[in-house]
């Protein structure tokens, strides 16, 4: 496997492979470790930082800014602000991300990571909205979207949620179960029969 | 060679670690084992770079010899609190062992690797050194002895924690303790009280120990746990402030045994279980008896629990925030899609895997000499049924006597 570099990490950015930023950042750590060089610089630290977030790895993002040493925390302003996103995630408190993730004033290095994880966790709060409410308010909708009240109706209703003229409250659309494409289904059963003729042939034996 | 430290710094220097890895392990252990502390940054860089270049074949050769190396390196690193520094050349370490007998074996290096990933909170890496599945020992080709296995089992259950896989943490601690003992050792008595906790985050309750633990653990156990135990009816309650007062009354007790922590998640997974029991009960509810009845603060709050539940997974229910109402549903999954089915065929691979496993295992065993002797000194015994009475009526006189 070709080494990993401090470069490798800013291409993947660049390249926009934003859910492999975690692994080339901690497959980095690792080696960065064992040749006994001196810590990664803090933009490292958030990139890596935010792809954790951006992966919903909440448990590794903490275990990370304790690895990070002080020395490195303490003078990054950035490095700061992308754990308050993580500290607000961590609290299940959409609101403190959302404020969070527009607060700073990131760099160029480190902007399009921001922008994904916003866009995902964006997307992850509108599916847990459409598993966990019948009814919801407009107003309350928007504190888990970062949005005004007036942004958060016709951008939940551009995603099929329909508004009950009377009570004015919101309700998400009805999920039809997916199916792959015909000729997909096809080559599936298939190589279905051949595995089963194996798990048949593996019990009579 | 204890004599010689001084030439064995010029012999390292005039030996290749790929070509002599052999000479160059036996020389290095002991450079390493005396080696002043000045140079100890100098030996650390060593110890990696020949591990990272040494011989497989050769290391076979000496298996105790690398795994005392190993121990040597995960020292030194502790000492001096580069914990990080060994995680990947352990790794190595673990890698070139298992090329010689198979990748499912067990190494002396994984308990080494596994201590210093925790140490340096690297749990993502150390939770995928555990994927790896470990289906044999071999202490002849690898160097390992029981203490390593025990090690292994102790700190890959605490990464297990550190990543909320709380079930694969049980099975590993539940290994360390019944495996088998002829005494109770600090290791197992550690796994033990771990394994209490998770189970109460778990299970909400012990579960008792199984049948093959070492008679004398169970006992031992029993007497060095008792905080546990307490812990563990308190529980029973769900009573919340109770359990948390109980945490805070025997604090120093949990944080000597470095489950300070751990307590804490017990004591707040008690609100989720109450609401788990609710779904029990009940097909809707108001946000605001919710609340009162797992004594939460207020309807908001019985939210936020409710929707970090349905995230996880743990539940599956549709608030109408309108009524102020939850309704608690069954899980929608209706294990006809394709995704599901990939799962299922996922699960069949690795039973069959297993069962061939087994099933090899089954053979070693009954063609294993020690096995065939006890079988057929007992069959002997059965087939002439009435001299079995005769042979233990004399012995039971003696013991009388």
């Amino acid at each position: 496997m070709s080494p990993i570099t401090q470069e490798s990490v800013h291409a993947a950015v660049a390249a926009k492979e934003f859910s492999r930023i975690a692994e080339i950042c901690g497959r980095l750590e690792l080696e960065a470790a064992a040749s006994g060089a001196p810590p990664l610089p803090a933009a490292i630290d958030s990139l890596h930082l935010l792809g954790l977030l951006h992966d919903g790895d909440l448990n590794e993002a903490r275990f990370l800014w304790k690895r990070i040493p002080a020395s490195v925390k303490e003078g990054d302003a950035e490095l700061e602000a992308t754990w308050r996103v993580g500290q607000a995630m961590w609290r299940r408190d959409s609101q403190g991300v959302h404020e969070a993730l527009k607060a700073f004033d990131w760099s160029p290095a480190v902007e399009p990571m921001v922008a994904a994880v916003a866009d995902r966790y964006t997307h992850t709060m509108i599916q847990l909205l459409a598993r966990s409410f019948s009814t919801i308010s407009p107003s309350h909708a928007a504190t888990f979207l970062g949005l005004t009240t007036q942004e958060a109706l016709p951008f939940l209703e551009a995603k099929g949620w329909k508004q009950d003229a009377a009570t004015d409250m919101l309700s998400p659309p009805v999920v039809q179960g997916g199916k792959g494409g015909e000729a997909e289904e096809e080559l599936r059963q298939l190589a279905q029969v051949k595995r089963l003729t194996e798990y048949v042939f593996n019990l009579e034996h | 060679m204890a004599k010689h430290a001084v030439q064995l710094d010029t012999l390292l220097a005039s030996l290749d670690p790929a070509l002599h890895s052999l000479a160059f392990l036996f020389f290095l252990d002991a450079h390493a084992a005396q080696a002043p502390r000045e140079l100890s940054d100098q030996v650390v860089g060593t110890i990696i770079n020949f591990i990272k270049l040494a011989a497989p074949t050769q290391l076979a050769l000496a298996p105790e010899k690398f795994a005392s190396l190993c121990h040597r390196l995960r020292d030194l690193l502790i000492s001096r609190t580069e914990f990080a520094r060994g995680v990947l050349p352990l790794h190595w370490a673990i890698g070139k062992v298992q090329q010689r007998c198979s990748a499912e074996h067990l190494t002396p290096q994984h308990a080494d690797c596994l201590q210093l990933c925790l140490l340096a909170k690297m749990y993502r890496h150390g939770g995928e050194l555990l994927q790896g599945d470990i289906l044999d020992i071999d202490p002849k080709k690898t160097g390992l002895v029981h203490r390593d296995f025990l090690l292994y089992c102790f700190y890959g259950g605490t990464i297990y924690v550190g990543l909320k896989k709380y079930q694969k943490a049980l099975d590993l601690f539940m290994h360390a303790i019944t495996s088998p003992a002829q005494s109770v050792n600090a290791i197992t008595v550690a796994a033990y009280k771990r394994h209490a906790l998770v189970s109460l985050i778990l299970h909400a309750q012990l579960s008792p120990l199984p049948k093959f633990t070492p008679g004398i653990v169970q006992r031992g156990l029993k007497a060095c746990c008792q905080d546990y135990h307490d812990l563990a009816s308190i529980y029973s309650s769900r009573d919340a402030a109770e359990l948390k007062k109980f945490v805070d009354s025997h604090e120093q007790a949990f944080k000597a045994d470095n489950n300070l922590g751990l307590a804490h998640q017990v004591v707040a997974s008690v609100p989720r279980r109450s609401i788990q029991r609710l779904t029990h009960t009940y097909l809707t509810l108001s946000l605001s008896d919710l609340a009162s009845s797992v004594h939460l603060s207020s309807p908001a709050e019985a939210e936020k629990y409710l929707l970090s539940m349905i995230a996880d997974g743990e539940m599956f229910a549709h608030i109408d925030q309108q009524a102020g109402m939850v309704s608690f549903e069954e899980d929608p999954e209706k294990y006809d899609s394709l995704a599901m089915a990939a799962v299922v065929e996922e699960h069949i691979q690795r039973s069959t895997k297993l069962s061939k496993k087994l099933a090899l295992v089954h053979e070693q065993i009954s063609s294993d000499r020690t096995y065939l002797t006890r079988v057929h000194a007992r069959e002997r015994n059965v087939r002439y049924g009435e001299h079995e009475d005769y042979e233990l009526a004399p012995q039971r006189m003696f013991d009388t006597m």
